[in-house]
Parts: C-alpha cells; structure tokens; sequence
C-alpha cells in the first residue's frame, strides 16, 4: 500500500509517497526560506503564493520518484492544519482535486500527529510512548496513547522554541532562521558566562514559556553592548544551554504523568525542526537515560516539516480505516487532543 | 469540445461542465467564504449530473482574478491538481472580463455600449477592467484607488457592473463621466466562463499542452502585506 502526502502549513512545500512497509519511496521539498529571509519570518500570503506555483510539479516529482502513477497509490494524505490557513487551504484542496479526479481516498492530516508519528515511521516504535514536540510554531509534551488518542500534558503560553531561538538570534545580530546560528556558535561559547533564567522550571505541570528567557537575551545584549564575537558565542551558548534545562525540567514532569499511567517500556520520541539542534538532543537524551526512558529522534530528513511523516500518517490512518470527506474543513488551530480516531477502547 | 470551468475569485464558488454550446451540468452558490470546502463536493456532483470522466475533458478553464487571494488560489490549485491527475490542459481566464461577459449575456449592456466590471477591494480601492462593445477589452485589469479608477475609465457611455459598481458610479459623475450602474449580475459565474472558453476555441485558439509546462497562475494584482524590516512607508 502506497500513500501520496502533501505538506504546505507553513513556509515548506512538500510531497511524498510512503509505503506500509515503511519505505519513503520519495520525498520532495521545496523550502521558501530564501522567499521569506528578508522579512526576518514567515510572510503568510508570500508562503500561500509559493505553495500554489511549487506544489504541483512537486507532487508529480514524488510520484515519478517513487515510479507511481497516481492511479497506483492507494489514498491522498494532506495536511488539514493546523498551520497557516492560506497555505493549509491550498494543500488540502490540492488533496482534495487529486483524490475525487483519481477516486481514491482523502485522508486529511492534523500536521502534529505527522510530526508524532514520525518516529513511527523511522524506528517502528509502539504506542503508548511521550512526544516532545518542538517545532518553529509549536512547543508541546504530548502522551501518544493510540493512533488519534493523543492527551496534551503541557504546551507553551508565549512563545514556541523555534520562535524563541528567532528571536534570541535577531537579538544576537544572527540572520533567519536562528536556531542552526545559535547552534554553531554555541559549539564555541560558554554556557555558564551569562546567567539566564530556567523559565517554569520548578513549577508543577508541564507547560513551557520562552519569553522571559528572550526579554532576559535583550537585556543581556544592551547590558554588554558593544559585544565581542566571544561574548556573543558565549551568549549563544548560555541561551541554548537555557532551553535545553527548561525543556529537560517540563519533559521530567511529562515522563513522571507518563510513568504513572503506563507501564514499560518508557519511550520518549522528540520530533520537530528544533530536534535537529544536536544539543537539545544530547540534554534530553541525558534526561531519558536518567530516568529509564529509551530515547528517538528520527533522522534528520523526517525533524523539520516534511510531507513523508504526512503521507505516513496516511498510512496509519488507511490501515485503521479513517478517511475524511471532501468537504473536510481546513483549520488554522486544531489542537492534537481534538483528533478524529478510533474509539480508545477498540484500539486497547 | 468538452470543458470544465471553475470560478471561485468573489463571493461566489461555482463550477460548470459544458461540450460545446450544451450545458451538461452547473453549480453557482454564493457561499461568501469557505471555497475550499465547497468546490470540490460542488465540481464532483456537476460531473456525475454531466455524466462524464475527467480524462474525457479537453480543457480545464478557470477564473485567475483578481478578487480574493484565498478564492483565486483554491480554483488555481483545484484546476492545476485536476490537470496534473487527469492530464488536461488548462487555460485561465480574468475575473473581470467573465463578469463583464455575464452583463452582456443577461442582457444587462445596452448594444454598443462599453461595460466596466468593477469589484470592491476595499481600503478605497477598486479592481477594474474596462470593455467596448462585442467585449473588446479597452483597458488592462487594474488595482487603483476610486479617484484613478474613475480618472482612467474611457469617458464613454455604457453600464457599471460588479460589487464595486456603486462605488465607482459616484466617482465617475463627479467628473461627468456618463456611466450608470447595470442592473445585472454582480459576481462572475462559471457558466459564462465555459462559454468564454467555448468561444475561444472556436475562434481557433488551440489548447495549451497538457502537463506542468503551462500552468495557470493566479493574478492577484494586489502585492502581499509585507513590510521588510525598517520600511516605515506606506507601499
């Protein structure tokens, strides 16, 4: 069984085919960065414009790729949300016009659950396992229970970590995007010359916020201006060093809720764009270690957005038999515990 | 020749499935929003109703705009997606000119006499395109305010058409400019637009190939809100 995916909720255009044994049989990305790097972020309307002129000879990319015809693939997997609604819209009716021309299944995605299920697809773990989830839009702790079961233990009320590190590296004089900046001169910095905040750390539950930590980067910069490229390594250094013990603090609360409701294996699956950052990993692998929780974070290729984790979404969604309608609603917001699915007790 | 056309630019979606001069099928909802729900369930049940395939067409033609980013780009993506699927040409056509086309088909434009069709696109603007008689086009589709959309309308005799009609007409007298507001349609219908597409075959116009090499585009006119960093100004 072969899925066609499509990915556009933000400032990636993407398609892909996936098979159920696994295969990424293509995947396709076409990045907007250079379309939005002057404005220091993401232009909505620029990322819909670019979406509707890539996506089609995208999707007939992957397909030449993975050596398929549309007739040859089983069900049409396009994100729904949530993301950018311009975008999001053009996916999903993109999606929409190839499955009724084709008459085969739509499957529409909540973009979160691509993002959780991607380690599904790369290392075949099972349910139940714990999700951080840390991308440019989204910080989250989620408890994946069964596919379209998924409690939302924390998330963040300001901003989200790929957010966070765009701004720190605007402050820093880095150039967009800011977390692969702040990543390279942190190899080179120390992480204990600036004294920064841990921001929730200590605090009950599992939610996450980052402002404080950027208000803490602005003052930290006017305080030392003029600064040296060693102070500004340094900086780099101590913020990412910031993050990593305020999201290792929020994940050690989430892995205590998990391990009260589920017995072992213990799993941890980071997923996201900023899963990519090299150091963030080591700290919660550190974490997962500690606690008796196996570690995974997918390659490389399968972090930042991508329509392979999609069309595998797809899959799973085809597998248990959930198609949508062609009149399925595209969201901007569409939290992950808002999911259709199975009923719980019939997946068990 | 049989034809799809789509048209989703307004407040209005709508979808239409002809084979030369006879309507197999047609649909023409003012929905306001919500394209990108509506279209398609809208685009499947006209093609049961005309009983025909997607790969029986011969051409997909489909309203560019301008009008809303979001409606112009869901009949783009839907119209590039069925042509990619069912290896069909495409070929788009302008909003203004399918609503002005509409006015003469109901009768709406007096004979020899010009027809503007003008659609609201707020902040105190207007897109307009201006047409002679037999739908000759006279001006290009444009993005002005009212002040210059009513300085660059021709100051010739015909009729206002479109949901920016009564916004122009005011503007227009001022400066003794003689048009008036038809009383006709004001939202562009697919309808129209296969006939469009019909007449242009006719005429000899050859479809563009099938595939990728010639996609349709949307033609928004209006740029992004966009401000680089610094940029104060106003555009």
């Amino acid at each position: 069984m072969n899925v066609l995916g499509i990915e556009t909720s933000c400032d990636e255009t993407a398609a892909a085919v996936v098979g159920s044994d696994g295969v990424v049989r293509s995947s396709l990305i076409y990045s907007q960065l250079t379309d939005h790097q002057a404005y220091g972020g993401v232009v909505p309307e620029i990322a819909a414009r670019a979406h509707v002129e890539h996506l089609d000879g995208l999707v007939r990319g992957a397909l030449d790729q993975a050596d398929l015809a549309l007739g040859d693939v089983d069900a049409i997997a396009a994100t729904a949300g949530p993301g950018l609604i311009g975008g999001v819209l053009v996916g999903l009716v993109t999606g929409k016009a190839l499955a009724m021309a084709a008459g085969k299944p739509l499957i529409a995605v909540n973009h979160l659950e691509g993002h959780a299920l991607s380690a599904r697809l790369s290392d075949h773990i099972e349910f139940p396992f714990l999700v951080l989830l840390v991308t440019g839009g989204h910080c989250q702790l989620v408890e994946a229970v069964s596919l379209g079961h998924y409690e939302l233990l924390g998330t963040t009320i300001d901003d989200a970590v790929g957010e966070a590190f765009d701004k720190a590296a605007r402050l820093m004089g880095f150039g967009y995007p800011g977390g692969p900046e702040i990543e390279k001169a942190a190899r080179d910095g120390d992480p204990n010359r600036f004294p920064l905040p841990r921001p929730m750390a200590g605090r009950p539950g599992c939610d996450f916020s980052f402002s404080g930590l950027k208000t803490a980067v602005r003052r930290t910069v006017e305080q030392a201006e003029p600064m040296d490229d060693q102070s500004i390594k340094d900086l780099a250094a101590s913020f990412q060093s910031a993050v990593g013990d305020a999201l290792a603090d929020r994940t050690l609360h989430a892995m205590e809720i998990f391990t009260d409701r589920h017995g072992g294996p213990h799993q941890l699956v980071i997923a996201g764009g900023v899963a990519a950052n090299g150091a963030l990993a080591e700290r919660l692998g550190d974490l997962a270690e500690a606690q008796g929780f196996s570690l995974t974070v997918p390659p490389m290729e399968l972090c930042p957005d991508n329509a392979a984790m999609i069309a595998w979404a797809g899959v799973e969604r085809l597998q248990a038999g959930l198609t949508d309608d062609l009149d399925f609603l595209a969201r901007a917001r569409w939290p992950l515990d808002e999911l259709p699915g199975p009923p719980a007790s019939v997946v068990g | 020749m049989k034809i799809l056309a789509i048209e989703t630019s307004l407040a209005a979606c709508s979808a239409a499935f002809v084979q030369g001069d006879t309507p197999l099928a047609h649909r023409f909802e003012v929905i306001g929003r919500g394209h990108g729900e509506a279209l398609i369930p809208m685009i499947e049940a006209a093609r049961v109703q005309a009983g025909i395939e997607f790969a029986d067409l011969d051409l997909i033609a489909v309203s560019v705009g301008p009008g809303t980013f979001t409606g112009v780009r869901v009949g783009v993506a839907t119209a590039r997606a069925l042509a990619l699927a069912a290896h069909v040409p495409t070929r788009g056509f302008v909003s203004l000119e399918i609503l002005a086309a509409g006015a003469v088909q109901s009768g709406a434009v007096p004979a020899g006499t010009g027809v503007t069709a003008v659609f609201d696109a707020r902040r105190g603007e207007v897109y307009h395109q201006t047409f002679g008689p037999d739908l000759v086009a006279a001006t290009p589709p444009a993005l002005n305010t009212l002040e210059d959309a009513a300085r660059l309308t021709p100051p010739v005799t015909g009729v206002l058409v479109g949901t920016g009609a009564g916004l122009l007409h005011g503007h227009l007298t001022n400066l003794g400019k003689p048009w008036t507001v038809a009383d006709g349609p004001d939202q562009p219908d697919a309808r129209v637009l296969a006939a469009l597409a019909t007449k242009a075959a006719n005429d000899g116009l050859q479809p563009p190939a099938p595939g990728l090499d010639h996609p349709v585009r949307p033609l928004y006119i209006r740029p992004p809100d966009a401000k680089l960093p610094g940029d104060r100004g106003g555009n």
